[in-house]
């Protein structure tokens, strides 16, 4: 990989899982740098940037539920644009409820992954998405 | 006949006259012209033998005139009595002399059985004809018109047939009088009028039992031609109007109410004629009778001739004020009804809500700080081990432990409440298949318990059922018996499907399916059956069948939503067994 690889965005709220999920990707040893944002209107905040040139991440790791605007609605406005609705968004939630299930698919995600509450299996989780997603995948240029 | 013997007599005078002044003068002619004697005499014979011959001829000329026309009299006269005979009618004339005595009465008398000369020698009273009842009436009746006229007049009175029967005829009788206004004769035509007198009485009889149910309806009845004009009515609707039938008929709505309600009144009149058929409406009235106010349920037909013509329109008003009232009352209950179920339903759907979003939080929020605990101690675990005692690395473990029993805790209760606000879905499911799909799931678990399926089915059952309810149900049964069997004699779990056909003649019986699954281990007290499918309720300790008191409540509601049942029967130390009972 190198030193050019694209980041991997990260949309969580929880402080804690926010860490957890760094540190599992750091264990692996993950080259793809991560950028996080905070909430939803924080992830939404990232398109004009992304316009203006910087690079568009690999994968989109997203939660649903938080707070000010929810995951769904950041699918939904990723999906409907041109251009960022390519970026694969894999939801990454608690929730294993089918009606999010089905509204996540509805509007658009490419995965849609429940976080294991064990953290061995969070971490083999953590090492899947970055093989699938930022390695093996291929994305339309 | 006078008038006939003057004209023969004044012929007869004409011709004496004639004759002598023609014998007369012809002689002194015969005198004057001829004087030879011989020769006057001869011409004398002549002439009288010529007045002969002529007067001859006058005569037959005369007598054949007269017969001639008296043949036509009796021809008419013939003609005349053979119809008068022949028809219904009795021509009769009476004598003006004590007692009437019968003067003429043609043949067709004899339909009673009598023969003219009877009445006309006497043999037989006309009066003893009359009935008794009738008699004293008839002649007093008689007896008046001569006295006073008027000279023409008709009785009708009961007339015996020589059968004993009794006839009512009608007697239309002239009286002639002389000059001077003497009675001269009673003449009269009879006529059996019985079978019209039958048929009157049975129409005013047929007439009688209209009006009677008519009058006797108690809806309010009324009859008007096709230009409102009121042709009959019962007496309930002549409280409506305040009047009496005499008076409403000939006359119009407009009459009697006001002109926006006769309009309205003369509108359905109109729609029911139009329409050809009844119609139907509602109206209040007020009846002028008493002021009273009803609700009333209208029907108004139009009325057709025997030739299928229009003539006018039938009403027929029932009074519905009560049954409106207790139908306004029933729809006001319904919708109360119907509204407090929609209240009722609207809490409990958002009671629904709630409980989605409440467990929606707890698969979402309790499982965070979980997942928080577990990657942290893991993290400690892996990080800092070197820094902890033995007794260090035990509570972490423990901790450890209680996240793992915490997490299948909050799964448990997801399922739980996901059953319970689960859409049901019947579709068509292959159960041998179902079966053998849970069992391959649970091959380790069986295994590590060293248990074997033992599998009693028929060959082949397709269920229509809820696939995920079933599932769920069938699959914590399996795995109670894993671990509950374990270690039991025999190491067999014994799982059984049974079918029972619907009864053909027990009606509503749809025939059952009973999943069995029995295992050999602990058993369980039947003291504490019930309690077992309540949520949280556990029989063991949780270090020696780990599990979190829900498993079985699931079984429960599942088969509670399928409509089935679930129930155990265990002997303590030998096992227990578990159906499952669905209907087919």
């Amino acid at each position: 990989m190198t030193a050019f690889a694209p980041p991997i965005l990260l949309v969580e709220d929880n402080p804690m899982d926010l860490d957890l999920t760094l540190r599992a990707f750091q264990r692996r040893h993950l080259t793809n740098p991560v950028v996080t944002a905070r909430d939803g209107e924080e992830a939404l905040a990232m398109m004009p940037l992304w316009e203006a040139g910087e690079p568009m991440p690999a994968v989109i790791l997203l939660d649903l539920k938080m707070p000010r605007v929810d995951g769904l609605e950041v699918l939904r406005q990723l999906k409907a644009h041109p251009r960022f609705c390519k970026i694969p968004v894999v939801v990454l939630t608690s929730s294993g409820e089918d009606g999010d299930i089905q509204k996540a698919y509805a509007l658009g995600a490419n995965s849609y992954i429940i976080k294991p509450v064990n953290f061995e299996r969070f971490l083999a989780v953590a090492e899947q998405i970055e093989l699938y997603w930022c390695v093996l995948n291929q994305l339309p240029e | 006949m006078n008038s006939i013997n003057r004209h023969a007599l004044r012929i007869a005078a004409i011709y004496v006259v004639c004759s002598i002044l023609w014998i007369v003068f012809s002689d002194r002619l015969l005198i004057f012209l001829v004087t030879e004697v011989s020769q006057r005499n001869q011409l004398q014979t002549a002439k009288g033998l010529g007045f002969v011959l002529l007067t001859a001829v006058l005569l037959y000329y005369l007598i054949a005139r007269v017969f001639r026309a008296r043949l036509v009299t009796e021809g008419h006269l013939l003609e005349l009595q053979r119809i008068i005979d022949r028809s219904p009618v009795v021509a009769m004339a009476w004598k003006n002399e004590p007692g009437w005595p019968v003067c003429f009465v043609n043949d067709s008398i004899r339909q009673w059985g009598y023969c003219p000369e009877q009445l006309l020698e006497g043999r037989l009273s006309f009066a003893q004809l009359i009935h008794p009842d009738d008699v004293t009436r008839v002649e007093q009746e008689v007896v008046r018109h001569l006295a006073q006229g008027p000279d023409d007049y008709t009785q009708e009175y009961r007339l015996k047939t020589a059968a004993g029967q009794w006839v009512w005829v009608s007697d239309r009788t002239w009286v002639e009088r002389d000059a001077e206004g003497r009675v001269m004769r009673i003449r009269g035509v009879l006529q059996d009028v019985t079978l019209i007198q039958q048929s009157q009485a049975r129409l005013e009889a047929s007439e009688g039992r209209l009006r009677a149910l008519v009058t006797t309806i108690p809806d309010l009845v009324w009859l008007k031609d096709m230009d409102g004009v009121y042709l009959s009515c019962n007496s309930v609707f002549e409280r409506l109007f305040g009047a009496k039938e005499a008076e409403i008929v000939g006359k119009t709505d407009h009459d009697f109410v006001d002109r926006d309600l006769a309009d309205f009144f003369r509108d359905n009149d109109r729609k029911a004629m139009e329409k050809g058929g009844p119609s139907i409406n509602e109206e209040w009235l007020t009846f002028a009778e008493d002021g009273r106010q009803g609700l009333f349920e209208t029907i108004k037909t139009p009325v057709l001739d025997a030739h299928g013509h229009l003539v006018g329109v039938l009403g027929i008003a029932r009074e519905v004020t009560q049954a409106r009232e207790s139908q306004e009352a029933l729809r006001r209950l319904t919708q109360e009804l119907e509204q407090r179920v929609a209240e009722r339903t609207a809490e409990l759907e958002a009671l629904n809500r709630e409980l989605e979003a409440f467990s929606y939080s707890v698969s979402h929020d309790l499982k965070a700080p979980l997942r928080s605990i577990d990657g942290y101690s893991q993290l400690l675990h892996e990080d800092y081990r070197g820094c902890l005692n033995e007794e260090g690395q035990l509570f972490l473990q423990r901790i450890r432990q209680g996240v793992t029993q915490m997490y299948g805790l909050i799964e448990d209760l997801l399922a739980y409440s996901r059953m319970e606000r689960r859409p049901l879905e019947s579709a068509p499911v292959d159960v041998l298949r179902l079966l053998d799909d849970l069992l391959k799931d649970q091959q380790d678990a069986l295994m590590a318990a060293g248990l074997e399926v033992q599998l009693q089915t028929p060959a082949s059952l397709t269920l229509a059922v809820d696939r995920e309810g079933l599932t769920i149900a069938l699959r914590n049964l399996l795995e109670n018996a894993i671990k509950f069997g374990r270690g039991g004699q025999p190491p067999l779990i014994q799982v059984r499907l049974e079918v029972q056909e619907p009864s053909p003649v027990q009606e509503g019986h749809t025939g059952l399916v009973r999943f069995i699954v029995q295992d050999h281990g602990i058993g369980l007290d039947m003291k504490y059956h019930d309690r077992i499918f309540k949520i949280f309720q556990r029989l063991h300790r949780a270090e020696d069948y780990p599990g979190t008191g829900i498993g079985l409540a699931l079984v429960s509601k599942a088969m509670q939503r399928m409509g089935g049942r679930v129930w155990a029967e265990s002997v303590p130390g030998s096992g227990a067994t578990f159906y499952l009972e669905l209907p087919q």
